[in-house]
């Protein structure tokens, strides 16, 4: 369950709260992530994921239903139900001038 | 040849400190005196929206690197909106302004130097401004044949009365930073060297207020200026908040 307005935890140290929500689960490659107010802590030396996610950029699951908003960055293979997330780019606007 | 830097550096910096209590958003078009185009219109949209949406952001830092604040909108852009009917449709798809406003936490700007047209506007949208003693405020607007497109027709009446805010659109006149806070639009003068220890300081002490309080009291009183008295006041009794145990 990836429940909306929850912070969840990866063990590269990257952090992440669900926008939208799903009856699915995050995981860092095959590693599920953790709810932040469940307590739980990563194993030592449990495996991290290589890529960089950044401060403020929003992921979507491929079919689009469920996002997250990185609110802190750090390192993870970011997947929904075993699919990778995907960035999810504002859409390109022109000037307003 | 241009630096190649230059192109990929983000018109906008973002980040979280105090274990993620304070957001700090930075204006980074140094080489431009922080001029608003559409790269920044996009960091600023994603960055406030963050701020919105993360949990645990109980203040806003915003700031400016390099010469300047900001000097408002970038003059290569201007004319360059496909139409006007589809100019408006952006402001409404991407309402940074108002993504500004709206924000339930504690706003502060931190200015120096320049702060022109919509730089000075975007940080009366804020709810503090602390000025370097170097900052020149200013709304050219109106001599351009434009009118202010950053809210400051709305907030200077608010925060000066009809008389100096129309004096102040009308005529694009300078105010310094005593001059500034003497009006009330600046809440602290401080050396261009202390500007972002001392606002980083202000954030810092905003950010251990409860977050629901200050969502509260901002919603009392944005709210509350748009109605009579009597509404007001009932809108403030209407409002309760319990402290966490």
């Amino acid at each position: 369950m990836t429940q909306l307005g929850k912070i969840y935890l990866a063990p590269g140290g990257m952090q992440l709260i669900v926008t939208k929500g799903g009856a699915g689960v995050l995981s860092d490659g095959d590693t599920p992530l953790l709810r932040a107010d469940s307590g739980e802590k990563f194993p030592a030396e449990t495996p991290a994921g290589a890529a960089a996610l950044q401060l403020g950029k929003r992921y979507k699951s491929a079919d689009g239903a469920v996002e997250v908003l990185i609110n802190k960055p750090g390192t993870c293979d970011l997947r929904y139900d075993g699919q990778s997330m995907e960035i999810k780019d504002a859409k390109p606007l022109p000037s307003s001038d | 040849m241009r630096p190649r830097t230059a192109a990929r550096r983000p018109a906008v910096l973002f980040d979280l400190v105090d274990d993620g209590r304070v957001a700090v958003i930075t204006l980074n078009r140094p080489e431009r005196m922080n001029a608003y185009d559409r790269a920044m219109r996009d960091g600023l949209y994603e960055a406030l929206t963050a701020v919105r949406d993360g949990a645990g952001v109980r203040a806003l830092l915003l700031c400016g690197n390099g010469p300047a604040f900001s000097t408002g909108g970038d003059v290569r852009e201007f004319g360059s909106a496909p139409s006007p009917t589809r100019a408006r449709e952006v402001r409404w798809l991407r309402d940074v302004w108002g993504a500004l406003r709206r924000l339930p936490v504690v706003t502060i700007a931190a200015v120096h130097g320049y702060a022109v047209g919509g730089g000075f506007e975007m940080a009366l949208l804020c709810d503090q401004v602390v000025a370097s003693s170097d900052a020149r405020f200013a709304l050219p607007e109106t001599s351009l044949a434009m009118l202010p497109g950053v809210a400051g027709t709305q907030t200077l009446p608010r925060l000066l009365g009809l008389g100096r805010a129309l004096h102040l659109t009308l005529t694009g006149a300078w105010l310094d930073a005593a001059g500034a806070r003497e009006l009330g639009l600046v809440a602290k003068v401080v050396s261009p060297g202390r500007l972002r220890a001392v606002a980083l300081a202000q954030a810092r002490r905003a950010a251990r207020l409860d977050g629901r309080l200050v969502a509260l009291l901002k919603r009392a009183v944005d709210e509350g200026l748009d109605l009579p008295l009597a509404a007001g006041l009932a809108l403030e009794r209407r409002m309760v908040f319990i402290p966490s145990a």
